[in-house]
């Protein structure tokens, strides 16, 4: 009986090894990373004419040299407004900085923090959240820039590929940002259909995809597709700046909260979360909701939701959530994570105008 | 034979305990696609069934010795 015991001992532990070198090997190692490519900052400064279309990239077809691998970049299309003029009553002439606001000629950003009671325990997943009270609490940065290319995305390790991460914060001082949150984790998605990645207006990936897909476009507004509407060619012709593929989209085409939501069942319960809202070109807003602690248990997509639709945005997305929300603002952690900071493999950047 | 039996009773054990494993952090997270990372272990735990399937066939199908040994 003791050796049966221990055999079956022997077997757990030798399939528990199998799992974490499964893990190791397909998730953590560096994997055939591509170098992200520079960001052209110099083509798109301020005096590129409003409306103006042109083909980004170094040679004609719109193709990217980078260290390793050949990338193509969409197509420029900027916005005919001045978003200066626009939101000229925003932005100041010198930089003006507090604890939770921020502007300059380029920039504003307006940090706003929110706790309330929801008087609704989460009993999913057996129960499990029901430890975490009915508290939320969240911030919500309201952004408004002067430039798209204040709006800014980045690789940990500067490398595209499975294994590499990050510090937020770390990454956050290397772009020199204003204000960080994570990203969609897009690394993390490994299965076969796993989408499309634009950042800075560079395609890193195309593939199929099953969830939905935002694109922030080089003219500022923000487009959520479904996963059989997504095209590369028409995201590249119509000047896709950045995409991201974790989902879902909470509102509908008239700005209202949807009822349900294109995501997996452990998303549709209480967590800890990240997403973006879009208003109207050049204004959006980043929100980070606490969660899995007893002053703040998450909150559900609908409830998400129906802050997107309160605050009036035509557009919102669930990025990636748990202990990957985090949101620096002028080099300070903004919110309250329930772990220590977690490494992640992509993340949003506002900046000002360098 | 025994010894074969009984080893490929204990890489079933193990592909199985895999295999559940993956498909449980494939439920929180189905964009990693853990089952997709282990089907070689799929296919092992297919087989070591096959084979003890037929071990198990041909042992019962032998007159007089068709009693399993433990």
């Amino acid at each position: 009986m003791k050796k049966r015991i221990l055999l079956i001992t022997i077997d757990l532990a030798v399939a528990a090894l199998v799992v974490l070198a499964v893990w190791i090997v397909n998730y953590k190692m560096p994997q055939e990373g591509i170098k992200a490519a520079t960001f052209p900052q110099k083509e798109f400064g301020r005096d590129t004419a409003p409306g103006q279309e042109r083909q980004s990239g170094a040679q004609s077809e719109g193709q990217m040299e980078t260290q390793s691998d050949s990338l193509i970049a969409t197509n420029v299309v900027m916005d005919t407004q001045d978003w200066h003029e626009k939101f000229a009553d925003k932005f100041t002439d010198t930089v003006v900085a507090t604890d939770t606001s921020y502007t300059s000629p380029d920039l504003s950003i307006q940090l706003s923090y929110s706790h309330y009671d929801t008087g609704m325990l989460d009993s999913s997943d057996e129960g499990k959240h029901v430890k975490y009270g009915t508290q939320v609490s969240y911030v919500l940065a309201d952004i408004y820039v002067g430039d798209i290319t204040c709006f800014q995305t980045a690789f940990a390790q500067d490398t595209y590929g499975v294994g590499y991460s990050e510090k937020l914060s770390d990454m956050s001082s290397k772009m020199k940002s204003v204000l960080a949150v994570n990203g969609d984790s897009y690394s993390n998605n490994r299965h076969q259909d796993n989408g499309t990645i634009i950042r800075n207006g560079v395609v890193y990936r195309n593939e199929r995809t099953d969830v939905e897909t935002c694109v922030l476009n080089w003219d500022g507004t923000m487009d959520i597709y479904s996963p059989d509407q997504i095209d590369l060619q028409k995201l590249i012709e119509k000047g896709a700046y950045q995409s991201w593929i974790f989902g879902p989209g909470l509102l509908d085409e008239n700005g209202k909260a949807k009822q349900s939501f294109l995501t997996w069942d452990y998303i549709r319960q209480s967590h800890p979360r990240t997403a973006i809202g879009y208003y109207e070109p050049g204004h959006y807003c980043l929100l980070l909701v606490d969660g899995r602690q007893e002053s703040s248990r998450g909150m559900f997509l609908e409830e998400m939701a129906k802050v997107f639709e309160d605050l009036g945005c035509k557009a919102a997305y669930n990025l990636d959530g748990g202990h990957c929300s985090f949101m620096t603002f002028r080099g300070r952690t903004a919110n309250h994570p329930y772990k220590p900071e977690y490494e992640v493999s992509d993340g949003i950047f506002i900046s000002a105008k360098q | 034979m025994d010894r074969l039996r009984g080893f490929l009773l204990h890489i079933g054990v193990i592909c199985s305990c895999v295999c559940m494993v993956a498909k449980v952090l494939d439920w929180y997270n189905p964009f990693m696609d853990f089952t997709g990372h282990v089907w070689y272990m799929q296919i092992v735990l297919y087989l070591a069934v096959i084979v003890l399937a037929l071990m198990g066939r041909y042992q019962y199908s032998q007159p007089g010795k068709c009693k399993l040994t433990r």
